[in-house]
C-alpha cells in the first residue's frame, strides 16, 4: 500500500514566517493560526508534499529527538491541520 | 516563546490584504492596467527586516489619473463598492484616494495622487512610475516604489496624519534609521517634482530628526496651511474651515456650509468612520452631529489661526 502524503492547500491558504515562525491564514474560513517552532520546521516539507516518514525524519534530524518523539510531534501537527481542513484531500 | 498575539493578528490582517492585493491586481493585468501598490507591503519591503511585520490591513493603489475607469470596472467587478459616492462630496475638499470595500472587510484605497502634492496626478504618476521596482506579493508581480519613492511616502504620510497617529511616526523613525542621507536628498527631489516639498518637510519634522535631516537638505521652510493643519494633528473641523476660506464666492461659500451642517449619508462615512459601521451608527453619527460641529468648531478655528501665522 503507498503511504500517504500530507500537503497543504494551494488555494485560499496564505502564510508567511514572522519571527522564525509560521503564521497562516485560511481565507476560505477566514480564520487564522500560528504555527509553532516544530510545525514551522515541517512547514516547507508540507508545502512540498511529504509522507510521514519524511516528516519524522526531518523533526527527528532538526530536534536530535528519537523518532518515536518525533512520530508523536509530526502526528499531533498532521491532525491540528487536518481538523482545520487546511490539507489536501 | 509563542509570537505575540498582536503581531499574529497583523501578520494576518496583512495576508488577507496581500491576497485582496493578488486579486485585484490580477483583474487590472487582465485590462492592462498598470498601477504601483503603495504603503503596506512597499514599507514593509523597504524598512523592515524579513520576518518583522508592519501592520497594514488594508490596499493602497495609485494608478494612472486616466485609467480610473477601467480601475473602477475591475473593483466592482470583484464585488467591491465606492465608501463614498464622489458626488456626495460635491464643493468639499477634493480626496486624494477613493476608498473601495468589500463584505471581506479588506478595503482597497485607489490614489489617483498623494496627499501633499500639488503636481497635476498625471505628473505624480508618472514620477512615482519612474521610480519603482518590482516586488512578489502573493506570488504576483506588483510594482512599488523604489527606496526614494518609499522616504518620500513615509514622509507625506506622516505629513497627512500628524503628530498624534503613531504608526507613521513609527515608519518615519525606521526610515530616518535605515536610510542613508542620500536616499532622502533623493526623496527631496522627487517632493520637488510633484510639488510636495512643503509637505515632505512638515512629515519630517513630526519627529525631531526628520527635523535635523530637512535642516541638513537644506529644503525650504515654508509650508501650504492645510498641510500645517494635517501635520499637526488640527482638530477635524480646522481643514473644512481652511477650504471654505479658500471657496470663491458667498453662494459656493453658503452651499458648503450647509452641506458641513446636514451632510450626505456618504459625506457622514468619510468624516466619521464610526458612522461605517451600519444604519444604527450613521443615525447616531446624525444624531450628534450638531454637537461633533460644536465641540470641534472653536478648536478648529484657533488652530487655522494658528498654522496661517506660521505656515509660510
Amino acid at each position: 500500500m503507498t503511504e500517504r502524503t500530507f500537503q497543504l492547500r494551494d488555494d485560499e491558504l496564505e502564510w508567511r514566517e514572522v519571527e522564525g515562525e509560521i503564521v497562516a491564514l485560511d481565507l476560505r474560513e477566514s480564520t487564522y493560526l500560528s504555527v509553532n517552532k516544530t510545525g514551522t520546521a515541517l512547514w516547507p516539507h508540507l508545502t512540498a508534499g511529504a509522507s510521514r516518514d519524511e516528516l519524522v525524519a526531518v523533526l527527528a534530524s532538526r530536534y536530535g529527538v528519537d523518532t518515536e518523539a518525533a512520530a508523536r510531534d509530526v502526528d499531533a501537527f498532521v491532525r491540528t491541520l487536518d481538523e482545520k481542513g487546511l490539507l489536501a484531500s | 516563546m509563542a509570537l505575540a498575539e498582536a503581531t499574529v493578528r497583523a501578520a494576518a490582517r496583512g495576508l488577507a490584504a496581500d491576497a485582496v492585493a493578488v486579486e485585484v491586481l490580477g483583474e487590472l493585468a487582465v485590462r492592462g492596467v498598470p498601477s504601483l501598490l503603495l504603503r503596506g507591503p512597499a514599507i514593509e519591503r523597504t524598512l523592515y527586516a524579513a520576518g518583522e511585520v508592519r501592520p497594514y490591513g488594508d490596499v493602497d493603489l495609485l494608478v494612472c489619473p486616466g485609467d480610473q475607469d477601467r480601475v473602477q470596472a475591475a473593483l466592482r467587478k470583484l464585488g467591491f463598492t465606492p465608501l463614498v459616492d464622489e458626488a456626495e462630496l460635491r464643493g468639499h475638499r477634493p480626496l486624494h484616494a477613493t476608498e473601495w470595500v468589500r463584505s471581506d472587510g479588506v478595503s482597497v484605497d485607489v490614489h489617483i495622487t498623494i496627499s501633499g502634492a500639488g503636481a497635476a496626478p498625471e505628473v505624480v504618476w508618472e514620477t512615482l512610475r519612474s521610480h519603482a521596482v518590482a516586488l512578489t506579493v502573493g506570488g504576483v508581480e506588483a510594482t512599488i516604489p523604489d527606496v526614494a519613492g518609499v522616504a518620500l511616502l513615509v514622509a507625506l504620510h506622516a505629513a497627512h496624519h500628524g503628530v498624534g497617529f503613531e504608526r507613521c511616526r513609527a515608519d518615519l523613525r525606521r526610515a530616518l534609521d535605515r536610510l542613508p542621507e542620500q536616499k532622502w536628498q533623493e526623496a527631496a527631489r522627487l517632493a520637488a517634482r510633484i510639488d510636495a516639498t512643503g509637505a515632505f518637510v512638515a512629515g519630517l519634522s513630526v519627529e525631531p530628526r526628520g527635523s535635523d535631516m530637512a535642516a541638513r537638505l537644506d529644503l525650504p521652510t515654508a509650508t501650504p496651511v492645510d498641510v500645517r493643519l494635517r501635520a499637526s494633528g488640527a482638530p477635524p473641523l480646522a481643514l473644512g474651515l481652511e477650504w471654505l476660506s479658500r471657496t470663491p464666492g458667498i453662494r459656493a461659500k453658503s452651499g458648503l456650509v450647509v452641506r458641513t451642517a446636514f451632510p450626505s449619508p456618504g459625506a457622514m462615512r468619510a468624516w466619521r468612520p464610526r458612522a461605517r459601521r451600519g444604519h444604527r451608527s450613521l443615525a447616531l453619527a446624525y444624531a450628534t452631529h450638531p454637537l461633533w460641529l460644536a465641540r470641534h468648531l472653536p478648536s478648529s478655528a484657533i488652530a487655522l489661526r494658528r498654522a496661517r501665522r506660521t505656515a509660510g
